[in-house]
């Protein structure tokens, strides 16, 4: 009786025993495990993907926003009878029931398959309703460009994940993007919400970029960019309109370009923006920056006189210059050699210059660098340290050759004469806007670190020389009855890509300029590259790129002066 | 305690319990309402910008230029 009680006491002590342990081991050992597994079964978290931000023009009008769409999808293997199924969708999507029955029978993924995206409420509606059992729809946000490929080379586009892949899509993704929000739920055993917890992460929508881009502006540039692009079978053409004062972008326009909603479709090569990316020998349109760099320098005076040679120019270290057209100029002054584009003139003013002098110019005249747009991508251009330079380089590069610079740098540099010698950065991203409204960056104009040439010196290359370019010089297809013009016009050769030396049948024709002369309010580069020669309609930047010029200047103007 | 006594306690706490749940589930039910309408408004709201988007469509310069050629 006795060993029977000991018997039992230890039994009931170890039962005790292994029980404690027991607790111990859920209470101690697994209580990460169980208040985990606890915490699932009485809350649902739903997270909330942020609404990328928008991007406006410069009056307000929507170039890129995201909104909902919803889409219609089936998990094959939750589906018992996917004819049932099909026949239910077919009523309530007017989609062939048999094409859903494929979708659902032929899917890949037995979790998911999508049948149909952009549904509208009452689909949506109609579809909750009939609980269809396996069919589900899915929200996802989608990106929207109203104006197609008017802007595409500005705002860019984004991939499936809704991230940046070009244009200040890419730029600012950072801004645009946002950030993903939970919202913690409690629920009860049948999952269904009784009440919220305060959220951990507030979902944050993207911030939205005004852009200093007219969409009105951008489209008087298109349009007549395009119409001579396809009457001259061009290669490509850029069209810049800018703001000689700010450096802000009115207009930016590279043709060919494609539909940012639909960029798969597209060659890659119809992405990249050419006014920023591509470097090309500029020719004839650099001359003014030259002769204002010399002037600057005093090397050479306003009212000199140089003598051209009478169209063609030897000398030692460099092969033979000779005029555009075959002209044989003689005496001319400096305003002349611009008015009449004379090769031979600036190579004498570039010999006078000498390396460094035409060198540091340059390089302050920001060639060479990027001009710091907020774009992506953008190219350095090309000059070549005074070290690396021929004999001949100072006699080419006043006039544009052995130099190479994107369309974005020659207009800038354009901007820089027009406004008086001060260097201006060009933006397109005038304001980034949160999602409440507040102002949280404001692109203000940039304190200047100074003149880089002195404002008597752009102000005479401005209204004394290239207003002559327009009225008596090669321009003149750009003249306006209503508006003083000035520009200069350029026929650039392109560099071989096979051979050494120059395409003798492929052109660059340009032109840059602005208007009214006595107060700029506009700078406008065109650029045309390889417009068919064999047509026989010209290939000049005076007969090609002028006409361009000229609609979208006088448009421009009489636009911004419709008050 | 006379019976009269226990007989009221009890019904007391029954109907304190009963109150209770009757509480809980309207708090259900005004959540599940109110969330309701968080939903439909946010529908709204992007049914209008859906709008507002399709009315960009037809009216930028772009669009209003092609209609005129």
């Amino acid at each position: 009786m006795r060993n029977r009680t000991i018997i039992i006491s230890f039994a009931a002590i170890g039962l005790f025993g292994l029980l404690g342990w027991r607790l111990f081991y859920l209470q101690y050992c697994r209580a990460d495990d169980y208040l985990q597994s606890s915490h699932r079964q009485q809350h649902a978290i739903v997270t909330h993907q942020p609404q990328r931000g928008f991007i406006l023009d410069a009056r307000g009008r929507i170039l890129a926003a995201s909104n909902k769409v919803q889409t219609v999808f089936v998990e094959p293997r939750g589906v018992a009878d996917p004819k049932e199924a099909a026949t239910k969708l077919q009523e309530i999507l007017n989609f062939p029931g048999h094409e859903i029955c494929g979708i659902i029978q032929e899917s890949k993924n037995p979790g998911f398959a999508r049948i149909m995206t952009g549904i509208t409420p009452a689909q949506r509606d109609s579809i909750q309703n009939a609980r269809i059992r396996g069919v589900g729809i899915q929200s996802n946000w989608q990106r929207y460009y109203p104006m197609g490929r008017l802007t595409s080379h500005i705002t860019g586009f984004v991939g499936t994940e809704q991230s940046g892949l070009a244009g200040v899509e890419l730029k600012y993704d950072v801004q645009l993007r946002g950030a993903e929000g939970q919202n913690v739920i409690l629920v009860d055993a049948r999952r269904q919400p009784i009440g919220m917890r305060p959220p951990d992460d507030i979902v944050r929508d993207g911030s939205g970029l005004i852009l200093t881009v007219d969409a009105t502006i951008q489209e008087f540039a298109r349009a007549a960019l395009a119409k001579q692009y396809e009457a001259y079978r061009a290669e490509s053409a850029v069209a810049i309109v800018m703001d000689p004062w700010t450096g802000a972008i009115g207009a930016m326009v590279c043709l060919p370009d494609f539909d940012p909603a639909n960029f798969g479709a597209e060659s890659e090569q119809m992405f990249r923006n050419r006014a920023i990316t591509d470097p090309f020998e500029p020719g004839s349109i650099f001359k003014p920056i030259v002769a204002a760099l010399a002037l600057d320098a005093g090397v050479i005076d306003y009212d000199e006189i140089i003598f051209c040679e009478n169209g063609s120019y030897r000398g030692k270290g460099f092969r033979r210059i000779g005029e555009f057209g075959n002209h044989q100029f003689g005496d001319l002054s400096v305003r002349d050699i611009l008015v009449k584009s004379s090769n031979i003139g600036m190579a004498k003013i570039g010999q006078r210059m000498g390396r460094q002098k035409l060198y540091d110019g340059l390089k302050l005249f920001g060639f060479g660098a990027q001009t710091g747009i907020d774009l992506p991508g953008e190219g350095y251009g090309l000059l070549y340290p005074p070290a690396k330079w021929t004999d001949s380089s100072v006699t080419r590069i006043p006039f544009g050759h052995e130099i190479a610079a994107t369309a974005l740098q020659i207009a800038r540099a354009y901007c820089i004469l027009t406004n008086g010698g001060r260097v201006i950065q060009p933006y397109v991203v005038r304001a980034v806007v949160d999602s409440t409204g507040n102002v949280r960056q404001l692109h203000r104009r940039g304190s200047s670190a100074g003149h880089i040439i002195k404002p008597e010196v752009a102000n005479w290359i401005i209204r004394q020389a290239l207003t002559g370019v327009v009225t008596e010089g090669t321009g003149t297809k750009a003249a306006s009855e209503k508006w003083q013009i000035f520009g200069k016009t350029g026929t650039a050769n392109i560099a071989g890509s096979v051979q050494k030396g120059y395409d003798q049948t492929n052109y660059v024709a340009s032109f840059v300029g602005g208007a009214p002369a006595e107060k700029p309010e506009v700078v406008i580069l065109v650029s045309i590259r390889k417009p068919d020669k064999s047509l026989g309609k010209g290939y000049s930047g005076g007969t090609v790129a002028a006409p361009v010029f000229k609609e979208i200047l006088e448009q421009t103007l009489n636009y911004l002066h419709r008050d | 305690m006379s019976r009269a006594r226990l007989i009221f306690i009890v019904f007391y706490l029954t109907t304190l319990l009963i109150a209770a749940a009757g509480l809980r589930i309207s708090a259900s039910r005004l959540f599940y309402k109110f969330n309701k309408a968080v939903v439909t408004q946010n529908r709204l709201r992007q049914t209008l910008w859906q709008k507002q988007l399709e009315l960009q469509n037809l009216t930028n310069p772009h669009a209003v230029s092609e209609r005129m050629e």
